[in-house]
């Protein structure tokens, strides 16, 4: 079974380590079932700098998409529309 | 439900297609490709050059400079899930993004010899030695997979994508 640490605090100063979203037919039926997600559904897997370093793990099911999210980061970081000018 | 039959396909990617993600009117390219690579794809991330995923990530930290910790790196971390940066061509003055886009592309090319490689940008177009194709090719590409494409609409529930955008 994947731990967890949902009951975790992420606050501002939270720091986001890593994201990684896996497609449910990668991970076991056991813990699909118990996600209640399909093959073709996603989990986000997201570790955070919370002394110590702790998962998250997120379902993205249904109608979600994988990208739904780092979309929603864009937009949160008032990225959206703003041109690489690098 | 079967398992869906997963493309052996790698895509290197330069900044243009990024750049569409973050866009409104091109968004619906990236998009579908980035959902392509989630669930069609046995490598589910893109590749990038170094010097280019560096300057995105600088870029992103740049512009988020006066956003909270939690909200800059959930941002730089969405973006390292999509695109992987191929540190295998390791440190380079990276001055030359059409030399080490070559030099990966041969890399990749060698260690997986059975798999299509695809360079996404429009700077490559017509390149004589590797396949390239720009945001335009890529979404009529995509949207040429039947399969994919009924997948991707039946499971979000979106209308018929016209793939002549």
């Amino acid at each position: 079974m994947i731990s967890e640490h949902i009951d975790m605090e992420i606050n501002k100063d939270s720091e986001v380590k890593s994201i990684t979203i896996v497609k449910g037919s990668c991970i076991s039926a056991a813990e699909r079932v118990r996600r209640k997600i399909t093959k073709d559904d996603f989990v986000e897997v997201m570790v955070v700098k919370n002394s110590p370093l702790r998962m998250v793990v997120r379902e993205i099911r249904g109608k979600q998409k994988p990208t739904d999210s780092f979309r929603d980061s864009i937009k949160q970081a008032g990225l959206l529309n703003k041109k690489f000018d690098f | 439900m079967a398992d869906i039959k997963k493309i052996e396909e790698i895509f290197i990617i330069d900044e243009e297609i990024v750049q569409d993600f973050f866009d409104e009117p091109n968004y619906y390219r990236a998009e579908l490709f980035f959902n392509y690579l989630s669930s069609w794809c046995q490598c589910s991330r893109a590749y990038m050059i170094p010097s280019l995923h560096k300057k995105i990530v600088d870029w992103i930290k740049r512009n988020t400079s006066n956003k909270d910790t939690l909200t800059q790196t959930k941002a730089i971390a969405d973006f390292k899930n999509w695109v992987e940066e191929a540190d295998l061509l390791g440190e380079d003055d990276g001055n030359n993004d059409q030399h080490d886009t070559e030099l990966l592309f041969n890399i990749i090319k060698l260690i997986h010899p059975d798999k299509q490689i695809k360079v996404v940008s429009s700077k490559y177009k017509n390149h004589e030695r590797i396949n390239s194709i720009d945001s335009d090719g890529l979404f009529e590409y995509i949207g040429k997979n039947k399969e994919f494409m009924d997948f991707f609409e039946r499971k979000y529930n979106i209308g018929n994508w016209d793939s002549s955008y």
